[in-house]
């Protein structure tokens, strides 16, 4: 009781740590754990479960159906009503959608055209074209005149010089996609592009990606990702570890630190082949700050990496505790009593005295 | 832990003082070495007609080392001092010159007039230090000058000269910081022809001297 007492009062105001157990042993090292007493919080959690991709399900396959049907019923007012949107392919391009994108322009070039409306028609052929999209097989359920128009806007903008785009982000090293297309550069990275405006997007991990359209005049574009809320973290993180990172990499650590809002994240793992060998690493506000492997003992594992990720203080030396010195003064003065009393003089005076 | 160092000094520099006396008795029982006679005459001679005129003699106090704790009757000591080292400590040793009375008379009249001698010496302090062993503290008397008889410089501590013998007596081997009682001084004869113990009390060695 008194030691429950003890802990609980030791907890009173110590810092919280988060504590992630994976792998085999870990119920065994969460029980230990939980029973250790450290001068610390733990708060043992487990790692976000999260799927790695979330698939939202978009509307532009129903309305390029509906505009497709709209069209070949020669109801062309309702097919451009149906493609309406000003940022649509440029939204498609940004999360990938090369083909809803190429779709959408395909439709918008047919129905403009049949409405009598060239030069709408024309943008959209040359937006396509200036994407390098593939021509979908919708184009072959519009008229002749369709075909022709794209082919013409892939050929004049074949024509277009190329031009050099350099590309910076805070944080750096974010993932750069041109147009739709990933495996374009890291940030700070230059590319060619031709000439015209294009849709970029900078990705990064532990960061929501950010995109928008540029022109190829510009000749740099700088860009400022924000962190990522904690169920795109998780979302990251989950997307890593199936991809095989170790769950104390750095990365990991990091937009595991996010996702759990755990400023002071702790994670303890075993590997299969080696179930007694406990790894562990500690990471503080997302730095990774110590890490430690250690034969069994996840408690001593945990205190190693706290004192040396300074969380909490070594415990200081023999020789730094007051009750060191208070015993060297006792033994001390007992052993300069004893030497005193061994060493002290004993003066005795003899008289010869006849009459005493 | 100055403070410790302070406590050490001061019980280190502590001095314990304390007293002994050297008796020969309330009524001179321990003085019979100073009414021994020789064997000159039939008669004998006591060692106290060696005085001079005016009765001035020395009477020398030593502690003797005794190498070990043996009994306290002469026999003891002097088979003890036979095969062990006895000797007097040189730095141990004083002289106090005293008056001490012609023999004559009832012999234990002649004690009271010896004892009354002593007396009129007053306390003498023989010792500032006592050694912290056991030792025999004896008391010689002789007519040879205090001068004679005490060492000079870090030379070893003068004989005694025999045939200028007075008295003597001595005590039990005895812890003089332990001690609780006075010390007794006295001398073992059967009669007054007792010139060969003194001599043997006297020695250097506390030898027995045929």
């Amino acid at each position: 009781m008194t030691a429950w007492l003890m802990t609980m009062l030791a907890a009173v105001g110590a810092p919280a740590v988060t504590v992630v157990v994976q792998g085999p042993g870990a119920a065994e090292a969460k029980s230990v754990l939980s029973a250790a007493t450290l001068p610390v919080e733990l708060r043992l959690t487990d790692a976000p479960s999260a799927p790695a991709v979330v698939n939202t399900p978009s509307h532009w396959p129903a309305r390029l159906s509906a505009a497709r049907k709209a069209y070949v019923s020669a109801n062309f007012t309702e097919c451009l009503r149906q493609l309406e949107g000003d940022t649509a392919p440029a939204e498609l391009l940004a999360t990938g959608e090369r083909l809803l994108a190429s779709r959408l322009l395909t439709w918008r070039t047919a129905c403009h055209l049949a409405s009598q409306q060239p030069e709408p028609a024309r943008v959209a052929a040359e937006a396509m074209a200036s994407f390098q999209l593939t021509q979908p097989e919708d184009v072959g359920s519009t008229t002749p005149d369709v075909e022709a128009l794209l082919a013409r806007a892939f050929s004049q903008v074949g024509e277009r010089e190329v031009k050099r785009m350099t590309f910076s982000s805070v944080p750096e090293g974010a993932a750069v996609e041109l147009d739709g297309r990933p495996g374009g550069c890291n940030t700070p990275c230059g590319m060619e592009l031709l000439a015209g405006r294009h849709v970029v997007r900078l990705s990064a991990d532990g960061f929501s990606p950010s995109w928008r359209v540029i022109s190829s005049e510009e000749g740099a574009a700088a860009f400022s990702l924000e962190a990522a809320a904690p169920e795109l973290a998780a979302m990251q993180w989950r997307r890593r570890t199936s991809q095989g990172e170790a769950l104390d990499s750095e990365g990991s650590m990091r937009l595991l630190s996010t996702s759990l809002r755990a400023p002071r994240l702790l994670v303890v793992a075993a590997e299969p082949a080696a179930p007694k060998t406990l790894r562990g690493a500690l990471t503080v506000d997302g730095v990774l700050k110590a890490r430690a492997e250690r034969e069994g003992d996840p408690e001593g594992l945990v205190r190693d990496l706290l004192v040396r990720g300074q969380v909490i203080e070594e415990a200081p030396p023999l020789y730094k505790r007051w009750p060191f010195w208070l015993a060297v003064g006792v033994a001390a003065v007992a052993a300069g009593t004893t030497t005193a009393i061994l060493v002290s003089t004993k003066q005795t005076i003899v008289v010869v005295n006849v009459d005493p | 832990m100055r403070n410790a160092i302070i406590v050490l000094v001061l019980l280190t520099g502590c001095v314990e003082t304390r007293s002994v006396a050297v008796t020969f008795g309330d009524d001179g029982e321990g003085l019979d070495g100073f009414m021994c006679k020789d064997r000159s005459t039939d008669a004998g001679v006591p060692l106290l007609a060696r005085l001079p005129a005016d009765g001035r003699a020395s009477l020398v106090v030593d502690f003797i080392r005794l190498g070990g704790v043996p009994g306290c009757r002469s026999g003891q000591l002097v088979k003890w001092c036979a095969s062990h080292t006895c000797e007097a400590i040189q730095s141990t040793r004083s002289c106090l010159e005293v008056t001490l009375p012609q023999p004559g008379g009832d012999r234990e009249e002649f004690r009271k007039k010896l004892l009354d001698a002593l007396r009129a010496a007053g306390p003498y302090q023989a010792l500032a230090d006592a050694p912290d062993e056991f030792v025999l503290v004896r008391v010689v008397g002789t007519t040879q000058a205090c001068d004679s008889v005490l060492p000079a410089g870090g030379d070893a501590l003068p004989l005694f000269d025999k045939s200028k013998l007075v008295g003597c007596a001595y005590s039990c081997p005895v812890l003089l910081e332990k001690v609780e009682q006075d010390v007794y001084l006295g001398f073992d004869t059967f009669d007054a022809f007792c010139e060969k113990g003194v001599g043997t009390c006297s020695d250097g060695e506390l030898h027995w001297q045929p």
